[in-house]
């Protein structure tokens, strides 16, 4: 618990401070609300999971027992609700099937990478992420955005730390392919105008 | 040479992913978060814990038990007892019928094992659910 930076406002909230947890909304609600966007895919579900699980998450404030980061936990929480609001819909998480028989220039992408504005990397990186599928969205964002280590993961996700780094290897690659597929464009016309 | 690959992907996909920005949740959100945090807690206190029996009337039916056995023990002596014998409480305990029931019911001993293994599987099983529900509960 003492890792955690977040213990003051937990303390606080617990004790029925709610301005405490409004500060705890305030920093986790993108984070959460990405998460919860990724997974249900439509804005509206994604803010109706959002609010859930900062809803639950105060219910359950008590039994927080600080064992992993108040952030883990949350996502766990957003998470589970995602999953609540899908089995609700009849929809389940997409996820591609095994897709690994690509091979990829790093360099030549690295290159053009380099070359492109920062306005253009980013909403180049934003499209690829959103052409992947849920589950492979969702682990992608808390690995590279929110860094969150495989054992973390896992909890977020209720799988073992294994299986997670199965998941983040074939993301990986997946983003990688879509990434290519975006980049091809801005490569070829590089190769052009060097010959 | 893979791990070499996947070394250089990630470090790739680590440089292109510091461009990712954060969906943006709508205007308003956190206020309308708390505003049902707030009511959530109204509700809360509204429906607190009453119990069924208060505080008050189980001393009241305390002091009744307690003078209905002084009365049974002290009292008796002072009052008639022509009415009390009709109700022949000397004879609970002699279950005649339940007597009669037993001895012509038997029951093997593997049936006896088996309904005891079977008590003693659905007590664990009752531990191992609680716990489960109550995990979940606080998880969902």
């Amino acid at each position: 618990m003492s890792k955690d930076k977040d213990h003051p406002l937990i303390t606080l909230a617990r004790t029925g401070d709610t301005a405490a947890y409004a500060k705890l909304v305030e920093k986790y609600q993108h984070m959460v609300f990405t998460l919860a966007l990724k997974l249900v895919g439509r804005s509206e579900d994604a803010q109706e999971v959002a609010q859930d699980a900062f809803l639950k998450a105060y219910q359950a404030l008590n039994s927080f027992k600080g064992e992993s980061k108040f952030s883990t936990w949350l996502y766990k929480i957003t998470y589970h609700k995602g999953l609540d609001l899908l089995k609700k819909r009849k929809r389940t998480v997409a996820t591609d099937s095994i897709d690994e028989g690509f091979n990829i220039n790093i360099p030549s992408l690295e290159n053009t990478w380099d070359a492109l504005e920062k306005k253009e990397q980013s909403e180049t990186i934003k499209k690829a992420v959103d052409e992947l599928q849920a589950a492979d969205a969702i682990v992608i964002t808390l690995f590279y955005f929110e860094e969150l280590s495989l054992n973390e993961i896992a909890v977020v996700l209720s799988l073992t730390p294994n299986a997670v780094k199965v998941k983040v290897f074939r993301a990986r690659k997946r983003l990688a392919h879509v990434l290519r597929s975006k980049l091809e464009p801005e490569i070829i016309e590089g190769y052009e105008a060097y010959n | 040479m893979k791990k070499q690959e996947a070394k250089e992907l990630n470090a790739f996909l680590e440089k292109t992913t510091k461009a990712l920005e954060l969906e943006k949740a709508p205007k308003g959100f956190v206020r309308s978060v708390m505003q049902q945090v707030e009511l959530q807690k109204e509700n809360t206190h509204s429906i607190g814990y009453i119990p069924l029996v208060s505080k008050t009337l189980w001393i009241g039916i305390g002091c009744a038990v307690v003078a209905l056995f002084w009365f049974l023990g002290f009292g008796r002596n002072h009052t008639s007892t022509d009415w009390f014998s009709t109700f022949k409480l000397n004879t609970i305990g002699n279950m005649d019928a339940f007597n009669s029931f037993s001895n012509s019911l038997s029951v093997s001993d593997s049936t006896i094992y088996a309904l005891s293994g079977l008590l003693v599987f659905l007590g664990i099983q009752v531990i191992y659910l609680k716990q489960f529900f109550a995990k979940r509960e606080v998880l969902l």
